[in-house]
Order: structure tokens, then C-alpha cells, then sequence
């Protein structure tokens, strides 16, 4: 796999933010490759910068200094509309509090996606709902969810437009335990089924067992370690 | 635009429906302010250029007398000299049951002029005309008149021509169509009748000349004092008479759309901000900038549409109620009939939508961008809003006295422009706009006094930690307030100007004037023989007297007045300039006239320059020796000693005589003696007293309207603050459930907000205070200047400061009852759910 080439790379990766009037350096001078159908972990204690990651690859921050490939494309380079055009296609997100839009529906939380890139529903999103188990609850809103349930609808939607890349940030950091592994094994399925790349940041160390590469965060820089 | 997107901000306002509610009915009220003054001054002017259209007709130009009527003989002999395309006219302001018409009389079977006249008009299934000549007093009116006096064909009723009242009789009504509704103002008569209802046998008003090739021919024939003047020119007086009138009455209603524009914006960036966590989605999601921008400017546009049409439909019920106010202002002022329907056109309603639609997307850019500008990573947390508004104080502030920097280089041009004088509110408004953070910051240290009470302390701090949900709420109703303040000062000062010139003009100590339908102008004459027999009346010192007539000058309608006063009469007049030492004697001796300072805006005038009346077919050339004072009229008035009066104009009669009384001498005695030597004419007997006090009312009368369309404007302010404070309390309803939680009684949180908007009113006050005075400074050094052109000294008065404070306070406090009695409901197990 080491020879394959990298679906992200990144490269001397600067990254600080104003607390006030003094600046907070989170990330530097850091490096990361990764491969197109892996689950790769980021792990590290809270405030070390594994959300701020996911932010760069995602664009919607952007680095100080750098350079963040995906796809062969530097997407730091990019402006506000290549960035979205980019994540709109190529990105999906999932978040630790779900963040579903809570006027639309679970269906058509999952349909505004699809819309957004101009795929016509050909049933994705009844297969997607079915996978999930929330065929039946697609006309309900997300705040008659339980906490799972809408994290389930979130994969969902970072996943019906077939994006390369699944990023998430912490998604069982808000569930119970039962309703966390519950998740993860959804998550995994159906990642591994359509061949994306997942990169997932957590603080659960029981997750490592799904992820093909698992990176920390130490001095500003990742370190990886084979799983 | 994606149909989600769409579908998920209606669902937006949907689950919102009082915050959608108060901005759709902010802008409702805004907008049905303004529509409904448009509506009223297109009635009132229509109204009268209808009649004007109507009781010219078609005729091309009409021959008018400047000393006052024409003599009957004079047409027949142009009718005898084979001009047949001419027609009489008897025209006067008559009141039938309080309304006010124009009775217009003419002859009936002066060749086929008449039935030209009135082409179009269905008088033909129940009205024989011959029935007018053959029978004396009998009239013919339209259906909506014969609805609004409930008087059917073959009834009679009374016109009051002041004194007599005259029976007449209906023989004919015009049957509704298109041309039909110009004639409800006018009721049609015979020509005799009409010279029997006015008293003047014998005389006509004017002659209509229907072809344009006999104008030249006519004018060979002119006798002293008789001119020809173009149709057109007559209506384009009406309109430039009034058209300050009316600017100023749109200004004014613009005020409360300018508030209401406050209250879109506010609930534009209160939708904004309560949905960045969703904007943020949107754009982890993919959601294009271009896409957000849109839908935040759909949504101020939807907004915008409903209460826009709403407030279209306000306006038209609001018209109804103010047409008869305004009506009788200017009734009061300018012209004698009475508007008393509305009528709005397809052109109203789409200058109302483009107002309101435009107010509202106006509203929502700024919004818009801001949303724009919340990067999805930073727009889920908490303080950004907050640290945003506060980083750019200092450049909001330095970019407002730029702004205010702009208005007063605007306000200091030298025009006449009376809507750039306007202009000049906007840059004004908006300087102060961006000022107001800081000042608001600055305001809420200064009452930060009380360091012990916790409440007080949290409801004044969370005024500057929500600023950027409260400065809105609090610069809508500084303005509102800063309005309230501005118009009263303008309105006091002008009033106190206007007394004290009655005062220094008004002498004598009893005045005597024929009644007239129009209270400031004053054409109706009174027979010379009245100064004759006065000067015999015991206990009359000394008697002033003067004319008043309207006489056309290069097809222009000028007020002239004719002075029978002395130099101790003339002190009182108030001279705007330096002025010769010379001046009375030589106005005395006729050698030149005084204008009044609108009378010199109005035809750029300024003394040392001359005015040319004409003379016997000629011009005389009379110097203009001073520009003076005077408030009578907004049209201006030319001042000229009566013997050159009488001279130039062939007058003898007169509109006004002032009796000074010796010491003891009393009034009621004076004017039972006045009256019984009037030969039973109908005078108008004023004290001094009554007269001033007239003279004010009729003042007040005319601000009336602005008093209403403030309290309007206040009323949007105190929508804007439930709207901001109910987003506040939804906002904060997590806050709420905490301090609930740690112990807060319900009674503290009501305490709390109760304090915050005490403080959101008085900061409002303490901002309105400047702002205000800078208003009143304008409207009386500016648009007054250039719409009137009157003196107006500044009246600096406590009492409007004191009231505007307490409407800025307690309309805050009330604002916040309700959202306050909501928040202390709160529940803190439901508001410290988590998602």
C-alpha cells in the first residue's frame, strides 16, 4: 500500500489562532499521507489540534502555511468557490453533535446533498435510509431523534453523494456506549462497502481495531503507528 | 436556487411566527404609512385638478380681469364682434352640508360651446338643460355628490356662499362613468343663477376662448387690467402651489419606512445569527457562498412582499381616515373643495411595492453578508458575533463621522433642491448608525453606577454583551425619538416665530374681514363705504386697512396686497436684510413693494430687483425695497401701498380693516356698532385675542398629520424592540435555564430584562437628544429654506426633550413585558436539554 499513491498529502502544515491578542500555534510544520480506501484514526488529547485538521482537509479553514493535496489538487491554493465546488463533490462530514439542518426532514436533510451536486435520487437515498434503519422515520424532523438515530442520518448524508472522503470529527462522542458501537459498525460497513477513505477523529481508543492507520498528535506534528 | 434551501428558511419563519409576524408588521406599518400619504396627496391634488379640468374643459386659454370680475357686456360684445367659440363663466367656492364645492355657472346655450364643454357626459336620460336657464337655482351634480349631500333629482338643498345660504334644485345628475368623477366637485348651474348666488349681477369670473386662433384677435379687445392666460398654466400653479405641501408630507411618511427598514434588518441578521450553526452546515455540506447570499436575500424579500403588501392594503384605510385632515389643511391653505374619497391607481400600488420590496432588500445585504462572511468553522461558536462587532467599532465609528462629514457637506450646498435637502437625512441616519455602538458602550458605563445589584448589573451588561442584537432595536428607536424631538423643536420654533410675528404684526385691536371658504386667503371684499362710517364711530383711535387680491402676471398667480397702513403699522414689519433708511417713506410714497421671503425663493427674487405688474395692457416696473417676514402664506405675497394698489388694479373695496381703540373703549360695544352700521353685511368681528388664537389654531391644524405619522414611526420602533428582545430570549433561553437552575427566581428574571430595556429606551433617549436637534436643524435651516424659504428661530423647549424621553423609556419597558413575562416561564430541565 506504501507504494500506492496518497489520496491526501500533507505537507509542512502551519496552522495558529488568535486567543485575544496572542497567537496560539496548533499546527507545525506537519506531515500526513492517506490512502484511498483506508479508515485512518487521529487520536490526541483535546485542544491538540485533530478538529482543526479536519477543518484544513475539509476547507472549510484554511492553513497559515503549507500544503494539503487531495486528489492531487492543492486545495489550500483554492478560493472560497473552488472550495466549496471541491467539498461539495468530493467531501463528506460528519459531526460530533450531528449538525443536521433541523428545518428539512431526515429525507430531505439527505436530498439536499444529492441536490447540491446535481445527482438525480434514484433511490439512494430510500437504500441509504433502509441501511440505517430509519426508513420509516424519513419524514421526521431531526429533533424527534434520539442522539443516535441522527447520527445515523448524518453518515447517511456524508455518504449519499459518493464523496472520496468521509472526515469525522468524534462521531460517537456525543452517544452511549451501545448506541456508539452501533454506529461505528454502520460507519465501517458501509465505508468499506463503497470503497471511501475515512478519516475519523476520536478520543476512543477501542476504535483503533477498525482503522487501518492510526496517527496522534504530539508537538504540533502527527505521528503515525501501524495498527 | 435549490428548492431545500428554499423549503427549509420558509420553515425557518414558519416556526417563528411572532418575530415573522412583528418584521412582516413592521414593514406593513411602514409601508401603509407612506402609501397611504401617497394615496391621500394624489386625491387631494387630483381632486383638484380635476375640478380645475373640469370646469376648464377644452378650452385653450381664458380671458381674466386683475381688478376682479369681467362685466357681462364685455362678452356680448365679443360674442357680437363674431367671436361664437367663447363661452362665460361664473365661477365660487360654495359649502353645501360642510362640503366644499366649486359652483360653476356658464350659459347653457352659448353655441355648441357648451355641449364641447362637457363631451363625454351622460346628462341626457333624466336632465333637460334648458331646465337651467328656464328654472332660476336650479343645478346639476355628479351621483357620487348627490350621494355624499343624500339629495335625489328634483330635491333641493342649500349653498352657503357665506353670508346667504341659497336654496337650489337638482334637475340633473350625471350618471357615473370615467370623465363623470371629475365633476364631484362642482355643482353646475345656469350663468344667471350663479351671478344671483354670488351677488355679482351682471359679472363673470371669466371668458373660455376654445380656439386658439381667436386669442390674438381677442386681445386687440382688451380693456384695462384684462389679460389672457393659458389652461395649462392655471393647473401648473395648483401644482407647484401645493407642491412643497406635499414633499414635506412624504418626507415625513418616509420616516416610518426608514424605521420599519430597521426592523427588516433586524430581524434579517437576528435570523442570521440564530441560524449560523445551519449556515455553517450549509457550507460544510457544499452549499455555495453564491446560494447562501441568495437565500438570505429571498428571505428579506419574501418578508419584505407580505408585509409590503399588507401594508399596501393599511394604506388605503389609513388614507380613507387621513384624506379628510389633510383636505382641510389644505382647504385651510391653498384651494376650496373637499376631498373626502381616496382613489389609488395600479401606479400606487407598484410604487409601494417597489418602496417596501426595495426597503427590504436594502435591509437584507447587509445580513446577507455577514452570513456570507461566517466561516463554517468559526460560525458554531458561541462569541463570534459578539468579537466581531466589537473589533470593528473603532471602524464603524471613524466610517461614521466620514458619513456625517458627507451630510453636512450635503446639507451646506447652496440649492434649492428640496428632495437633496432630504437626502441629506440618509448619510445623516446612517453616520449615526455606525456611531452607535460605541456610544451605546460608552452610555452603559455611564450607568453602570450601581456595583452591589447583581440584577441591575446583569440586565445593564447584557445590553453591550448582546450588541449585536440590541444596537438595532435601540438605533430604530433613537431615530423614531430623534424624530419625535427633531419635528416638535421645528414645529414649536415655527410656532413660536409665527406667534411673535402675529404679535409684532398684529397691532390693532379689532379686525373685520368677509368670511371666505379658504381661512388664509382673504379675496372676499368688504365696500369702501365701511371706512367711510367707521372713522364716525366713538371710541376708534385709529384705522388700518388692506386688500388682498390674486392677479395674474406672465401666466403666473401672485398675491398682492395692497397696505392702507401708517409708518407706526409698518415698524412692525420685519426686514430680512439691510435695508435702506429711506425704506417706509418710499414705500409709502409708492415708489417701490415689499416681498415676503417665500415670495422671493419662489420667483428668486431679493431687493434691489424689480417686479413688473401689468398695467393697462402694459407692465409697470416697481422696485423690490425689502424682502420681509410673514407667515401667511407659503406662496408669498407682494406688499404695495393701497393708493398704487387701487391705481394699478382698479380696486377699491377691501379685504381687511384693523380699528386700534382708545383706551377703554369696548369690544363687544365697537362691534355692535360695526355691526349695525354693515348694512347688514356678513362681517367677521375678531378681537386681537381671537384672531391670534385663530390664526394658531389653524397652525396646528396643519402639523396635525406630522403628530400622527410620528406616533406611527414610534410604534414600528417599539415593534423592532418585542421583535429583538423576543430573538434575545430565544437565544438566550439556555442562559435562562441556568440561572433558573442555580437559584434565580422567575420574578429576577423579569427583573432582569425589565432593566435591560429601561436601559435600552433611556440610552435610546440619550442618543435620540443630539440626533434630534440636528434634524430640527435642518428642517428649519434647510428644507424650510429651500421649501419655503422662512425665517424660523431656533426654540429650544425641555418639555419635548422630557416627553420624547418618557415615550423612549416606557416604550421600552412595555416592549420588554411580554418577552420578559416569557423568559421567566423558562423551564430549566427543557432549556438545558441537550440536542
Amino acid at each position: 500500500m506504501e507504494n500506492q499513491k496518497p489520496l491526501v498529502k500533507i505537507k509542512n502544515l502551519e496552522k495558529s489562532y488568535l486567543e485575544g491578542e496572542e497567537k496560539r500555534l496548533v499546527l507545525e510544520n506537519a506531515k500526513m499521507d492517506i490512502f484511498k480506501g483506508d479508515i485512518t484514526l487521529l487520536i490526541g488529547k483535546s485542544g491538540s489540534g485533530k478538529s482543526t485538521l479536519l477543518n484544513l482537509l475539509s476547507g472549510i479553514d484554511r492553513p497559515d502555511k503549507g500544503e494539503i493535496k487531495i486528489l492531487g489538487k492543492d486545495i489550500s491554493k483554492f478560493s472560497d468557490k473552488e472550495l466549496t465546488d471541491f467539498r461539495r463533490k468530493n467531501i463528506g462530514i460528519v459531526f460530533q453533535f450531528f449538525n443536521l439542518i433541523p428545518t428539512l426532514n431526515v429525507e430531505e436533510n439527505l436530498n439536499l446533498v444529492l441536490s447540491l451536486n446535481n445527482i438525480k435520487n434514484t433511490g439512494q437515498t430510500d437504500w441509504y435510509l433502509n441501511e440505517i434503519g430509519l426508513f420509516n422515520r424519513k419524514k421526521t424532523y431531526p429533533d424527534r431523534l434520539s442522539g443516535g438515530e441522527q447520527q445515523r442520518v448524518s453518515i447517511a448524508r456524508a455518504l449519499i453523494h459518493e464523496p472520496e472522503i468521509i472526515l469525522a470529527d468524534e462521531p460517537t462522542g456525543n452517544l452511549d456506549e451501545k448506541s456508539g458501537s452501533k454506529i461505528i459498525s454502520i460507519f465501517e460497513k458501509l465505508v468499506r462497502q463503497k470503497n471511501k477513505t475515512l478519516v475519523m477523529v476520536t478520543h476512543n481508543r477501542d476504535l483503533i481495531k477498525i482503522a487501518d492507520k492510526v496517527y496522534s498528535i504530539k508537538d504540533k506534528k502527527f505521528e503515525s503507528f501501524q495498527v | 436556487m435549490n428548492i431545500l434551501l428554499i423549503k427549509s428558511s420558509i420553515r425557518y419563519f414558519v416556526s417563528h411566527p411572532l418575530q415573522t409576524f412583528l418584521s412582516i408588521l413592521g414593514i406593513a406599518i411602514g409601508i401603509s404609512v407612506s402609501n397611504g400619504i401617497d394615496i391621500v396627496n394624489k386625491s387631494t391634488l387630483n381632486g383638484f385638478k380635476y375640478s380645475m379640468n373640469a370646469v376648464t374643459g377644452s378650452a385653450v386659454s381664458h380671458i381674466v380681469s386683475n381688478s376682479s370680475f369681467l362685466d357681462s357686456s364685455f362678452y356680448f360684445n365679443l360674442r357680437q364682434k363674431g367671436f361664437t367659440n367663447i363661452l362665460p363663466v361664473v365661477e365660487l367656492p360654495v359649502q353645501a352640508k360642510n362640503f366644499t364645492f366649486i359652483l360653476y355657472g356658464t350659459d347653457p346655450f352659448a353655441s355648441n360651446n357648451f355641449e364641447k364643454r362637457f363631451s363625454g357626459i351622460n346628462f341626457k336620460t333624466n336632465t333637460n338643460i334648458s331646465s337651467l336657464i328656464s328654472e332660476k337655482g336650479s343645478v346639476i351634480i355628479s351621483k357620487k355628490t348627490s350621494e355624499l349631500l343624500k339629495v335625489k333629482n328634483g330635491e333641493s338643498f342649500f349653498l352657503d356662499t357665506f353670508p346667504e345660504k341659497t336654496k337650489v334644485k337638482v334637475i340633473g345628475i350625471i350618471e357615473n362613468n370615467a370623465k363623470a368623477s371629475s365633476y364631484d366637485h362642482i355643482i353646475i348651474t345656469d350663468i344667471s343663477s350663479a351671478q344671483e348666488i354670488s351677488k355679482n349681477n351682471n359679472k363673470i369670473s371669466r371668458i373660455d376662448i376654445f380656439d386658439k386662433k381667436d386669442e390674438a384677435k381677442i386681445k386687440n379687445h382688451l380693456k384695462d387690467n384684462h389679460l389672457i392666460i393659458k389652461s395649462k398654466s392655471k393647473s401648473k400653479t395648483t401644482e407647484q402651489m401645493v407642491e412643497s405641501f406635499q414633499i414635506n408630507l412624504t418626507a415625513v411618511s418616509l420616516l416610518a419606512l426608514v424605521v420599519g427598514s430597521y426592523l427588516i434588518y433586524n430581524t434579517m441578521s437576528f435570523s442570521v445569527v440564530r441560524r449560523k450553526k445551519t449556515i455553517g452546515i450549509y457550507k460544510a455540506v457544499g452549499v455555495s457562498s453564491r446560494q447562501i447570499f441568495s437565500i438570505i436575500i429571498l428571505e428579506s424579500v419574501l418578508l419584505g412582499f407580505f408585509g409590503t403588501i399588507l401594508g399596501i392594503l393599511m394604506g388605503f384605510f389609513l388614507a380613507k381616515g387621513l384624506i379628510l385632515i389633510v383636505s382641510s389643511t389644505l382647504n385651510d391653505l391653498y384651494f376650496a373643495i373637499t376631498v373626502n374619497s381616496v382613489e389609488t391607481d395600479i401606479y400606487s400600488v407598484f410604487k409601494g411595492l417597489l418602496l417596501g420590496m426595495g426597503a427590504s432588500v436594502f435591509a437584507g445585504i447587509k445580513p446577507s453578508f455577514d452570513a456570507l462572511k461566517l466561516s463554517a468553522a468559526f460560525s458554531m461558536k458561541r462569541s463570534f458575533e459578539e468579537q466581531t462587532i466589537r473589533k470593528k467599532i473603532a471602524a464603524y465609528s471613524f466610517a461614521g463621522v466620514l458619513i456625517l462629514v458627507f451630510a453636512g457637506l450635503i446639507a451646506s450646498i447652496n440649492t434649492k433642491n428640496i428632495i437633496l435637502g432630504y437626502f441629506t437625512f440618509v448619510p445623516l441616519i446612517a453616520g449615526f448608525t455606525l456611531l452607535s455602538p460605541l456610544a451605546v458602550i460608552y452610555l452603559v458605563k455611564f450607568f453602570s453606577f450601581s456595583k452591589s445589584w447583581l440584577i441591575y448589573k446583569m440586565g445593564l451588561k447584557s445590553i453591550t454583551e448582546n450588541l449585536s442584537r440590541t444596537i438595532t432595536p435601540i438605533t430604530a428607536l433613537a431615530v423614531a425619538v430623534a424624530a419625535t424631538i427633531g419635528i416638535g423643536i421645528t414645529v414649536k420654533s415655527f410656532r413660536n416665530t409665527v406667534s411673535e410675528w402675529l404679535d409684532q404684526r398684529l397691532k390693532a385691536d379689532v379686525f373685520i374681514s368677509a368670511p371666505g371658504l379658504v381661512s388664509l386667503k382673504n379675496d372676499n371684499p368688504i365696500e369702501p363705504y365701511l371706512l367711510e362710517k367707521l372713522k364716525e364711530v366713538e371710541g376708534i383711535r385709529k384705522i388700518s386697512f388692506y386688500r388682498e387680491k390674486e392677479i395674474f402676471s406672465d401666466n403666473k398667480k401672485i398675491i398682492v396686497t395692497g397696505y392702507g397702513l401708517d409708518r407706526e403699522d409698518l415698524s412692525g414689519f420685519k426686514f430680512k436684510s439691510k435695508v435702506s433708511k429711506n425704506i417706509i417713506d418710499d414705500f409709502l410714497k409708492g415708489k417701490g413693494i415689499f416681498i415676503t421671503e417665500p415670495f422671493a425663493l419662489r420667483h428668486n427674487l431679493d431687493s434691489g430687483g424689480n417686479l413688473n405688474f401689468p398695467y393697462k395692457n402694459k407692465t409697470k416696473s416697481y422696485k423690490i425695497l425689502g424682502v420681509y417676514t410673514d407667515y401667511s402664506t407659503d406662496q408669498g405675497r407682494v406688499s404695495i401701498v393701497f393708493d398704487e394698489f387701487s391705481k394699478l388694479f382698479n380696486i377699491n373695496t377691501l379685504s381687511g380693516i384693523s380699528l386700534f381703540l382708545e383706551k377703554n373703549s369696548d369690544f363687544q360695544k365697537i362691534k355692535t356698532k360695526i355691526t349695525n352700521i354693515s348694512k347688514g353685511e356678513e362681517l367677521i368681528i375678531n378681537s386681537n385675542y381671537s384672531l391670534k388664537k385663530n390664526s394658531m389654531e389653524i397652525f396646528d391644524k396643519t402639523f396635525a398629520v406630522a403628530d400622527i405619522l410620528q406616533i406611527i414611526s414610534i410604534i414600528v420602533a417599539f415593534t423592532g424592540i418585542v421583535s429583538a428582545l423576543m430573538s434575545i430570549m430565544l437565544e438566550k433561553e439556555k442562559e435562562t435555564g441556568i440561572l433558573r437552575a442555580i437559584g434565580f427566581h422567575s420574578s429576577e428574571i423579569r427583573q432582569k430584562i425589565y432593566i435591560q430595556t429601561f436601559f435600552m429606551g433611556l440610552i435610546a433617549a440619550f442618543l435620540a437628544l443630539p440626533l434630534g436637534h440636528v434634524f430640527s436643524w435642518l428642517l428649519i435651516n434647510v428644507i424650510n429654506k429651500r421649501a419655503f424659504g422662512w425665517s424660523i428661530d431656533f426654540s429650544f423647549s425641555i418639555k419635548i426633550i422630557i416627553v420624547s424621553c418618557l415615550i423612549s423609556v416606557g416604550g421600552a419597558v412595555a416592549a420588554g413585558i411580554y418577552p420578559g413575562f416569557k423568559m421567566s416561564k423558562t423551564l430549566p430541565s427543557a432549556a438545558l436539554r441537550e440536542e
